[in-house]
């Protein structure tokens, strides 16, 4: 470790008597202080995010605001209202709510919102939907998910809002909460037999439970996806281990399960989302 | 050059600012599995018992050479005497909470219970700062550790519920962390009668993750301002972990006086730049790359390159995993004991006016 020579006290002196010494040992200082270039990125307008979430018609319009806004008073009003006057519950539900959550999210990836606001406008959608799913009736699910934090990790939050957009995307979710052993998540799926597990990871320290798990399940002969996200884990530490597949968020969770009925395997689906990040 | 200094006062002196003989050494969380062994001492009890955990804790000193100690390792003691049930953890797993206190409550509907210093696991904790303070408080600082008002609100009320009044109701937010406040405030008190020196204050759920610029300015600040102005002036500091970049230019307004930082959530370099010499800087030794993953010439490089950077005590980036091998923290230390402080810019351009001066006056 070296440090720039600095002005000292016989630079001083010297430049009492001779003003040049200055400028030169400046000028030298200058030359050993090396500036990193800042690398450019993209930036996209919070309303250039919103525009392609944002549904055409005005009565879906003035949901999706309601919804992106997390005002889940109003935003339920206006959907029991709606459905009185005859809008199609299913249109409620993937024109508006759904995507004004979505929105919101990718507003906090983009660093717009923070948490709070994430959590309000999926309250919102919640709101609202549980009008439509009852004027819907029983319907056939997509299929189910088993989702969980690992184990040791209490943090719940990321978790419980993808589990929230799926459940309106129509897919059954069995959530097996915070800090799960793995014993108990690989019993949860030789129960529920889904098309996916998760496990979301906040803290780093508790994501070498992932591999384990994906272990246990190849074990016992189960080759479904293993869905990993939170802050604790990357493309790169999903590609440790087989049946692993790094999901940014409830978008990419979704294209895993749509794959897993198209009867993709895990290593196609996992380099057709890696490859798109 | 200072003359050399005995630890309690290296400390005191890195974190109000002012001159050092080097760089201390210190860290956050000790619970580590390699130095309770090195410390003789087995789980649970050195997470039940005052004695043991006294133990666990002068291994900081005795084992990896830190230039302080702590009373003690988790960030539930403060919930678990409002009410909270709290689950042990393992050998290699921190204390958690497993259940959030009021329910459905809002604060306005709560109140401090009574006696509440003599509950849960607050008296075991002062023991420890009591046999710590006896044996070693002569030469070295004793942090009292005490979990920040937004994660012990989040563990009280629920996080979710907290960060939605964030947004939706103010009022509610504020009386959550004031009530929270008041609970460290009282804590810390009692602890600085039993020997603590230092207020030590993790609020990992005060994030800027979590938690936007505007609602810490607006709430947290004035909250964090009402804790450190109460305690009488002792040396206190604040850590907050992850992405603390917008955070950055209002932390010396907390009125701590000290902040830790998690790199790679933030640069020495970026949080140096943000908030100059207005707090002392704290870190950041990464934890797990470095600490946990690396070797001792690995940490020894990074620990001179962040003190070269402007760190004013080295730490640990975060709390110590697990597994963190003893050797490791060692060379963090080892590093502290090698790194030679460099002259301050201001000393410099003191020292070059007055060379200009004596020139000047010895030219006459």
């Amino acid at each position: 470790v070296t440090t720039p020579r600095g002005l000292g006290i016989e630079v001083g002196r010297k430049f009492a008597k001779n003003p040049d010494v200055l400028i030169s040992r400046i000028s030298a200082i200058l030359k050993e202080t090396k500036i990193p270039p800042k690398a450019k990125v993209e930036v996209k307008s919070a309303e250039e995010i919103l525009k392609p979430f944002t549904p055409q018609q005005e009565n879906l319009k003035r949901i999706f605001k309601l919804v992106t806004d997390g005002d889940a008073k109003k935003t339920e009003e206006l959907v029991v209202s709606e459905l009185k006057k005859g809008t199609k519950p299913l249109d409620l539900i993937e024109k508006a709510l759904l995507p004004g959550a979505l929105a919101v999210a990718k507003l906090y990836d983009a660093g717009y919102c923070y948490v709070p606001e994430v959590l309000l406008s999926s309250g919102a959608m919640n709101a609202g939907l549980k009008h439509c799913k009852a004027a819907i009736g029983e319907t056939k699910k997509k299929g189910k998910i088993v989702m969980h934090v690992a184990d040791g990790d209490i943090h719940e939050i990321g978790k419980n809002i993808v589990k929230a957009i799926l459940e309106a995307k129509g897919y059954e979710v069995i959530d097996l909460g915070p800090s799960v052993p793995p014993d108990k998540v690989v019993e949860a799926v030789k129960t529920h037999k889904p098309l996916a597990v998760s496990g979301t990871s906040l803290m780093t320290t508790t994501r070498m439970t992932f591999p384990k798990i994906a272990k246990m399940l190849a074990d016992e002969g189960i080759d479904i996806p293993f869905i990993v996200a939170g802050g604790a884990v990357n493309q790169q530490f999903a590609e440790q281990f087989n049946l692993g597949i790094y999901a940014k968020g409830a978008e990419q969770g979704e294209v895993v399960l749509r794959s897993v009925t198209e009867r993709k395997s895990w290593k196609d689906i996992r380099k057709e989302i890696h490859s798109s990040y | 050059m200072v003359g050399e200094m005995p630890p309690k006062k290296r400390v005191f002196s890195a974190l109000m600012g002012g001159r050092v003989d080097r760089i201390p050494a210190i860290a956050l969380s000790n619970f580590c599995v390699e130095l309770m062994d090195a410390a003789g001492v087995s789980w649970p009890d050195c997470q039940t018992k005052s004695e043991e955990m006294a133990k666990l804790q002068a291994a900081r000193y005795e084992v990896y050479g830190l230039d302080s100690l702590c009373s003690h390792n988790d960030l539930v003691s403060e919930a678990e005497p409002l009410g909270a049930k709290i689950s042990l953890g393992k050998r290699d797993r921190h204390l958690s909470v497993a259940s959030k206190v009021f329910g459905d409550k809002e604060p306005k509907d709560v109140s401090m219970p009574d006696k509440i210093l003599g509950k849960g696991r607050l008296p075991m904790i002062e023991r420890v700062v009591e046999i710590l303070s006896e044996r070693y408080g002569d030469v070295l600082p004793i942090f009292r550790m005490i979990t920040g008002p937004m994660t012990v609100a989040g563990h009280a009320f629920g996080i979710e519920r907290v960060l939605e009044w964030s947004k939706t109701n103010p009022d509610k937010f504020q009386a959550a962390l004031n009530f929270m406040a008041d609970l460290d405030v009282e804590i810390m008190r009692e602890s600085m009668r039993h020997g603590a020196d230092i207020l030590y204050m993790p609020d990992p759920s005060a994030s800027g993750d979590l938690l936007s610029p505007e609602a810490f300015k607006e709430f947290l600040v004035p909250t964090y301002r009402k804790i450190t102005g109460k305690l009488g002036g002792i040396p206190t500091f604040l850590h907050i972990c992850g992405h603390t970049g917008k955070f950055l230019e209002l932390i010396p307004e907390t009125g701590f006086d000290g902040f830790s930082f998690e790199v790679p959530g933030v640069s020495v370099e970026e949080t140096k730049s943000a908030v100059g010499d207005r707090i002392s800087l704290i870190g950041s030794v990464q934890t797990l790359n470095t600490l946990l993953g690396g070797t001792p010439e690995t940490v020894r490089k990074e620990s001179l390159q962040q003190m070269l950077e402007g760190v004013d005590l080295l730490c640990p980036a975060c709390g110590l995993p697990n597994y963190t091998p003893n050797k490791n923290v060692i060379a963090m230390v080892e590093a502290a004991k090698e790194y030679e402080i460099p002259t301050s810019v201001d000393e410099k351009m003191e020292e070059f006016l007055r060379g200009i001066a004596i020139g000047i006056s010895k030219k006459g």
